[in-house]
């Protein structure tokens, strides 16, 4: 068994937590260390923007 | 003289979680009756209507405006309650530091990511974490299917778990991921295709003495034919490699007929401890081994498992005190009082009271039903027998889900309360983590403007240890007049009891299928 997989199952978690801050409360309060990420969608009008750049070079 | 009064704040936007915490304020004020503060969808402006908090002002709301207001006893205290939740939606809420996903992808030491961005960018969120060797959560619904089967095979390449997408539950050692209850820790390991599944089978495990070793919550579609299972094998082999889990439980509703065979063949030929297949709504299966036992509810789920570890262990509520209860029950019913109507915050839940109340008193028509002709055409109104999943979209449209957010079930319940042809009311309550802090107090106080009600049933799911706390949860109700049962399925089979008393063959059948363990 991997060793991540493994100390999830021990309850030995280290969580990042991507959208609703119930859920990072949630471990807190077990006394999980969470981190709260936030992420920044890409449009994709802008990927496909992107895609020309890159294209372009 | 009583007054509505209400207030637009354009193009402003503030979530479901900070919107309810002022409705919840401003109900508290001097002089209010009702209040809401929600953002000015049709769906929320409908649903306003319809409990007759609405006025001609209200109207003019967007989708992009938040829609303050509040019946009050006069018109100052309307002013002085519209501009204090003003003053609270300006505040804003207390600031947290959020990191960057990227940077923080970084810190080598995170095992595990709870993902809830919307369905429709989960897979560009997932695919970034699990590149770094990260197993998810994914409680995002909405996310296509082909997305799904995507990342799981992703999942497994990776040699990662992906729970999800739409998981509401999961227990890793003993800790409890999203909406989870505080359960003990046990032999009894849980794969899961259902979150409020999850919560029951654990919930009752653990009241009744045992616990649980794993929960995983591997999203509603993992058995259909397009995912083929990929993730309950994957944490079924977890589960067998793991030396405290001896009882295996797998819940779900029907799963594809491509998958259950893949799956039956999975259980028979790959693993070596007890099964237990609680495949709800669905027939008998060929096992052909001793060591796998199908069950058709989750209370047999839980009673089945227990029994496996500890064969001399008491389960469930005897059948002629159930009878008994029902007789009580009816004795109270005013005649002309013959539907039911479920009222449910968890899928699960409703499902399976869905298929006791199908098989004990007939067609129950429903917003998610078990056959498209009883299919409700208005899901905001209640025809028959009738059981609602409140957790739907059409409920849920810029709200947060009911089991954190009361407003929606409470709206309905007064509806119901209010239609004389109602003889029961079912609902549940889900305690624990990310739940309502004070889910059976918001049914008390929606209750307490009622007089001449129907028999109202409510199944609690929690434990002591939940931050709610059972016991103080179930004493709330009780006080209200309300009958508490300790399974959904010994609700859904009394509440089926109450209206076909004089079947006595037909309950012993009832009982046999699903609460015997």
């Amino acid at each position: 068994m991997d060793q991540k997989i493994k100390e999830l199952m021990e309850g030995k978690i280290v969580a990042i937590n991507v959208g609703l801050d119930i859920f990072a409360e949630a471990l807190e309060k077990q006394g999980v260390e969470t981190i709260r990420a936030k992420f920044t969608f890409k449009a994709s009008v802008e990927k496909e923007l992107q895609d020309i750049l890159d294209a372009i070079g | 003289m009583n007054q509505v009064l209400s207030r637009i704040m354009k193009n402003t936007y503030r979530d479901s979680m900070q919107l309810m915490q002022v409705t919840e304020k401003a109900k508290k004020l001097k002089g209010i009756f009702d209040a809401a503060a929600v953002m000015g969808t049709e769906n929320n402006k409908e649903l306003l209507k319809s409990i007759n908090l609405f006025n001609k002002e209200a109207e003019g709301a967007g989708p992009d405006d938040i829609l303050l207001i509040v019946l009050a006893s006069s018109k100052d205290e309307a002013e002085s309650a519209l501009d204090e939740m003003e003053k609270l939606i300006n505040q804003g809420v207390e600031t947290k530091t959020y990191i960057d996903l990227a940077e923080a992808l970084n810190d080598n030491r995170i095992n595990l990511a709870i993902v809830s961005v919307p369905g429709e960018h989960a897979k560009q969120v997932v695919l970034a974490i699990m590149e770094k060797g990260i197993s998810v959560h994914l409680f995002s619904d909405h996310v296509p299917l082909e997305d799904e089967v995507d990342m799981k095979r992703y999942a497994l390449e990776k040699g990662v778990f992906l729970l999800g997408p739409s998981a509401g539950t999961s227990i890793l050692g003993g800790k409890g991921i999203a909406f989870a209850n505080s359960v003990r820790r046990g032999r009894i390991g849980i794969v899961s295709a259902s979150g409020t599944g999850l919560q029951e089978v654990s919930v009752l495990v653990s009241l009744f003495g045992e616990g649980i070793s794993q929960g995983f919550g591997v999203g509603g579609r993992d058995l259909s034919d397009s995912c083929m299972g990929m993730m309950s094998k994957y944490c079924i082999k977890l589960l067998e490699e793991d030396e405290q889990t001896d009882v295996i439980c797998i819940v779900s509703k029907p799963p594809g007929e491509e998958a259950l065979k893949e799956l039956s063949r999975f259980i028979r030929e790959e693993t070596k401890k007890e099964y237990i297949l609680c495949l709800l709504g669905s027939d008998e299966l060929n096992l052909k081994e001793k060591r796998i036992t199908q069950v058709h509810s989750l209370h047999a789920a839980a009673g089945k498992s227990i029994r496996l570890l500890r064969r001399d262990s008491q389960f469930g509520t005897p059948f002629e005190i159930l009878l008994n209860q029902a007789k009580e029950i009816r004795r109270n019913i005013a005649s002309g009082r013959e539907f039911i109507r479920g009222l449910f915050t968890g899928g699960t839940l409703a499902y399976e009271a869905m298929i006791i109340l199908h098989d004990g008193i007939g067609d129950i028509y429903s917003n998610t039903p078990l056959e498209e002709k009883y299919r409700l055409s208005d899901p905001f109104k209640s025809f028959q027998h009738t059981v609602i999943d409140l957790g739907e979209e059409e409920f849920t449209e810029g709200r947060l889900h009911p089991m954190i957010d009361p407003t929606v079930r409470n709206i309905r319940l007064k509806q119901e309360l209010q239609d004389p042809s109602v003889a029961s009311i079912l609902m549940d309550v889900m305690l624990g983590f990310g739940s309502n802090v004070d889910p059976a107090g918001a049914i008390k106080d929606t209750l307490s403007q009622s007089r001449d009600m129907p028999a109202v049933m409510a199944h609690v799911c929690g434990t002591d240890q939940d931050p709610q706390n059972l016991a103080s949860q179930v004493d709330k109700l009780k006080s209200s007049g309300i009958f508490i049962f300790p399974t959904n399925a010994e609700m859904s089979f009394v509440a089926a009891a109450v209206l076909n008393m004089d079947n006595y063959e037909k309950l012993k059948m009832l009982a046999r299928k699903y609460l015997a363990v």
